[in-house]
């Protein structure tokens, strides 16, 4: 299982270069295969860091704009998956410290799940969601996009490190103490 | 392996991170460990708590993406909202560079007294000042 997973990764990996090999040379086709894999995740990533769905939307708009331009001078020492949330990141990350400044909290929280549950399940669910968001924005920016990426995106630390500009080591000393703030703002519901 | 040492790795164990030797060591010490055990559940739970945030369903941003794209590239201000935005800092820095050249040149007397008063003073008779913003606390302050 775990070598399929690994495989995988490693085909999309190969795949992406391709891709941004072709945007590079102007091929808008190749550009739009890239947008239609990864808005998903950045959107989630972003959405997740500001909890302002316009404005995460306006972020990952930008960047994708970043990305194409950007792309003739791109390397392959990270994945094209890590360049790219490094793009979102750097854009997100003063936005999420300003917000994190005045303690701004969301105006509407993200999309409700796909399935339909009871009300009262369904009140339970939310009501855990609302806690479990608020304790995440209660967390420094880069503590919480470490969270983010490993929790949501299956980042490895190293990954983590390339999107942050930080060691592995930092990765593993900003999940730490996340996890021990998480720990205690979320102790009534563990 | 000590109690404090197999809490520092616990992160990297819970994220599979850690070496197989090392994550031998810690499995060994909670083998034996009621209290390392139940903090491990315990990260183990807050981590999985995150799963109750629902998923997120992401916008169409294609077509607005090419449409920026067809637009002359410029310095962009993601967010314009709160702060300003880049334009508005690189103008704001245009005008300033401006301001200290003409400073330079009319301002003499209070150019005197910043070159008399050694960096060290000016920084600190500026330290409450944002910087790019000195040459405006200086001409305010020359003419009290």
């Amino acid at each position: 299982m775990a070598r399929e997973w690994l495989t995988d990764r490693a085909a999309a990996a190969d795949e992406d270069h391709e891709a941004i090999r072709r945007v590079a040379r102007g091929e808008r086709a190749a550009f739009r295969v890239l947008v239609e894999r990864y808005r998903a995740p950045l959107y989630s990533f972003v959405l997740r860091m500001i909890r302002r769905p316009a404005d995460a939307e306006e972020l990952v708009q930008e960047t994708f704009v970043r990305a194409f331009r950007a792309a003739p001078r791109y390397r392959p020492e990270a994945s094209v998956s890590t360049w790219l949330f490094h793009i979102a990141s750097r854009l997100t990350m003063n936005e999420a410290a300003r917000a994190h400044r005045r303690r701004e909290r969301a105006v509407e929280p993200p999309d409700l799940p796909t399935s339909a549950p009871g009300p009262e399940e369904s009140l339970a669910q939310k009501e855990l969601a609302d806690a479990v968001g608020a304790a995440l924005a209660e967390l420094p920016p880069k503590q919480r996009a470490a969270v983010v990426l490993s929790r949501f995106e299956g980042m490895s630390y190293r990954e983590i490190g390339q999107v942050l500009d930080v060691s592995e080591g930092a990765v593993d000393g900003l999940l730490q103490r996340a996890r021990r703030t998480l720990s205690t703002l979320l102790r009534a519901f563990a | 392996m000590r109690c404090a040492t197999a809490r520092r790795m616990m992160s990297r164990f819970l994220d599979d991170e850690l070496r197989p030797g090392s994550r031998a060591a810690v499995d060994g010490h909670l083998a034996g460990c009621p209290s390392c055990q139940a903090a491990l559940a315990d990260q183990r739970r807050i981590w999985a708590l995150l799963s109750s945030l629902p998923p997120v369903e992401p916008p169409d941003v294609l077509r607005a993406v090419e449409r920026r794209l067809a637009e002359p590239a410029g310095e962009p201000a993601p967010l314009a909202r709160p702060g300003l935005g880049l334009a508005a800092w690189a103008v704001a820095a245009a005008t300033l560079v401006g301001l200290l050249i003409w400073t330079g040149i009319w301002a003499g007397e209070a150019h005197h007294r910043a070159s008399v008063a050694g960096q060290g003073e000016l920084a600190e008779a500026f330290s409450d000042v944002p910087p790019g913003f000195e040459v405006l606390a200086l001409l305010e302050r020359s003419e009290k």
